[in-house]
């Protein structure tokens, strides 16, 4: 411990550098430490970043419908739409265009939806789609087309089955995901899409199901399956009864 | 017999001592200066937070809110008299055992004052503008880097005693202080990267404040008050410890298991049971270094007259005292950390009684006991006034069992109790600090003159 002569004297003294060596020390086992933390830390969950996807879809959906309500806009037929607030201005300041005024007019019904007539198909027809039906959708649906409640909904009395045919093309097509209630059980279930049937084979077998088991609705025809399949030609994922509107 | 074998130290020795005392000096009258300060403002501070309507002239002002005037005193006892006291006390005793001449004597000093000037805002903004989420965190968030530089000027030079002392002695009060000091500034830093810095989820959160609550509690404030604790009950005793040789046992088992205890204050909370579990599985295992420790330590005052002996030395008397809360208080949170027990004292004033065995009984207990060895030899001066010594020890020690009493075992007595208690340890703290300002100004440095008496 003798005192070194001042011009021999380390630039950093000793104990400096002692402590310099301690505080290195602590801080190398702190910066592993933190190290450690960042790269094990728990990041966003999927729960959270799905939670967060649809605080983002639902804003967006309100700004669009927000630009939608505060914005002209024209319609189909050559006439315009205004806002609410504006239009009252309008009337405010010259009542005569109240005279000018137009009831709107209500969207053609869409023609598939439209009631037609049951004609039942030809024996050959109903033959095939029921041997395609054993081959693929008796697993769940049953033979009897009851299904499995509360896994596999019925085939009866069910306006899914029944109404417009684009429906349950879509779901042989792609399969179906997301809740659906039918005869006031709510299945939760997905159903596949329908593996290595041809057009055809979706026509004969729609039309069998939906004149079997008590249904009485109108055949499927190749050509709406093609327009079905051409329409969402590039899809690979299930259809979802939310986008589909089912409930 | 020459006055040389009599005073049991030659004459170069004593030379030797003052050579290391006197340049602690300056550091010693900031650091211990100030803590005395600080345990002054807390008392007051508890002393308001027990009273059940403040007077109608402050009880209207926000600044005065119970949970604001609680957070600031708890950081002012914490940080301010336990850090600063622990800063001075660690560094005398390790460049004591070491015989370490410190000659960057100002580096601890510069720490010390921007420790002060920190926590003094950091209090401030407490006051102002309420506390955090996290007790013991809830500073600025830019006072963080602040206090870690401070503590890294102020309170690491302990271990730099311990690795540059020239003596190869090796002692367990060593190295719990070494430890002691090591530890806080990790669970500071990392306590501020995973509570702050870069937060996880919620749970992540809690888990880590609670892991450095407990650290400072148990390692920083409680390791050093053990290492006080392994050096003053073998010097003041004149005999070795007993069973010494398990010493090194009771020290690594201690520092492993303290912070795994943490999770146990989260017992009944939302997170998940492993992690309770993990916490009531390191209580249970910080028996050993408590059994340990207490035949080391207790076991020496039990033999020949020892209790008798501390009684009669100011110092033993004060940390004997501390030692026995302090194993003590670890004890009773070994069996509190039992599910079903803790069912029981879950919403109770019983973890606040813990944490007064612990921090104040305990650990402070210590810390007066080594300071009134070690201010005279350091500053030269002496203590003035026998009668302020016992106006201390009775009241800090009446006040602290009327405070653990009014916690433990009287809930509804709490508001009357507490306040009465309170009351005490302000007295005893102004007895001590005003002594304490006395003994330190009153010496002339030391090198000058002879060092005082044990």
């Amino acid at each position: 411990m003798s005192e070194l002569p001042l011009r021999s004297r380390p630039l950093i003294p000793g104990q400096v550098a002692s402590w310099l060596a301690v505080l290195a020390l602590v801080g190398a086992v702190t910066a592993a430490s933190v190290a450690a933390f960042l790269h094990f830390r728990t990041g966003v969950s999927p729960e959270a970043a799905r939670r967060a996807q649809q605080v983002a879809l639902r804003a967006e959906t309100e700004a669009k419908a927000s630009t939608l309500l505060a914005s002209s806009a024209k319609n189909d037929d050559g006439t315009y739409r205004i806002p609410l607030n504006e239009a009252l201005r309008i009337a405010a300041e010259r009542p005569e265009v109240l005279g000018k005024l137009a009831p709107a007019v209500a969207p053609a019904a869409p023609a598939s939806s439209a009631p037609t007539a049951f004609v039942p198909a030809d024996e050959a027809t109903l033959k095939r789609g029921q041997a395609v039906y054993a081959r693929t959708c008796i697993a769940c649906h049953q033979p009897t087309g009851m299904g499995l409640p509360p896994v596999f909904p019925p085939l009866v009395e069910s306006p899914l089955v029944t109404g417009d045919p684009s429906l349950s093309i879509k779901f042989v097509l792609h399969g179906l995901m997301g809740p659906v209630t039918v005869k006031g059980i709510t299945y939760n279930s997905m159903m596949p899409p329908v593996m290595g049937v041809t057009d055809q084979d979706i026509a004969d077998v729609l039309t069998y199901v939906r004149q079997s088991f008590g249904n009485k609705a109108s055949a499927v025809t190749v050509a709406q399956v093609k327009a079905v399949r051409d329409a969402a030609s590039g899809r690979t994922v299930p259809w979802n009864t939310a986008e589909l509107g089912i409930k | 017999m020459t006055q040389e074998q009599r005073s049991g130290r030659p004459d170069e020795d004593r030379s030797r001592l003052s050579r290391i005392d006197a340049p602690l000096r300056a550091p010693f009258l900031l650091l211990f200066g100030s803590a005395a300060l600080w345990l002054m403002l807390s008392s007051a501070l508890s002393l308001l937070t027990t009273l059940k309507a403040l007077p109608a002239g402050i009880g209207s002002y926000e600044w005065f809110a119970h949970g604001r005037l609680e957070a600031a005193a708890r950081n002012a006892f914490v940080y301010g008299w336990a850090g600063n006291a622990l800063f001075a006390i660690n560094l005398w005793l390790l460049a004591q055992l070491g015989r370490f001449e410190i000659r960057n004597g100002w580096m601890a000093s510069v720490g010390g004052l921007f420790w002060n000037l920190a926590l003094t805002w950091c209090t401030g903004s407490v006051i102002v503008s309420g506390p955090g989420a996290y007790a013991l965190l809830d500073f600025p968030v830019g006072a963080g880097p602040v206090l870690a530089a401070s503590f890294a000027l102020a309170g690491l030079w302990p271990v730099v005693a311990y690795a540059k002392r020239p003596t190869g002695h090796n002692f367990a009060a060593q190295w719990f202080v070494v430890g002691a000091s090591v530890t806080f500034l990790l669970a500071f830093l990392l306590a501020q990267a995973a509570v702050f810095w870069a937060p996880a989820s919620g749970v992540v959160q809690a888990v880590a404040h609670s892991w450095y609550v407990r650290t400072v509690h148990l390692l920083w404030l409680g390791g050093s008050a053990l290492g006080l604790g392994y050096y003053f009950v073998s010097k003041v005793l004149a005999r070795p410890l007993h069973a010494y040789y398990l010493a090194s046992v009771a020290f690594w088992t201690y520092f492993l298991f303290a912070g795994w205890t943490a999770p146990a204050s989260l017992i009944g909370s939302p997170v998940p049971l492993w992690i309770q579990s993990i916490g009531v599985v390191g209580s249970m295992m910080l028996l050993v270094p408590v059994l340990l420790i207490g035949l080391n330590l207790l076991g020496a005052l039990s033999r020949d007259g020892g209790w008798f002996r501390a009684w009669n030395s100011t110092s033993l008397r004060f940390i004997s005292i501390g030692i026995v809360s302090l194993l003590a208080s670890l004890a009773i949170a070994a069996w509190a950390s039992d599910r079903s027990v803790n069912a029981g004292l879950r919403f109770t004033s019983f973890a606040e009684g813990q944490n007064l065995l612990l921090l104040y009984a305990g650990v402070t207990f210590c810390v007066f006991g080594a300071a009134y060895a070690a201010l005279p030899r350091v500053s030269g001066g002496r203590w003035p006034s026998a009668a302020a010594i016992h106006v201390h020890f009775w009241a800090s020690t009446l006040g602290a069992a009327g405070a653990a009493f009014a916690a433990f075992a009287h809930p509804s007595a709490h508001g009357f109790i507490s306040a009465v208690s309170a009351a005490l340890l302000l007295i005893g703290h102004l007895a001590f600090a005003s002594t304490a300002f006395a003994a330190l100004l009153s010496g002339v440095p030391a090198g000058e003159s002879q060092p005082a008496h044990d």
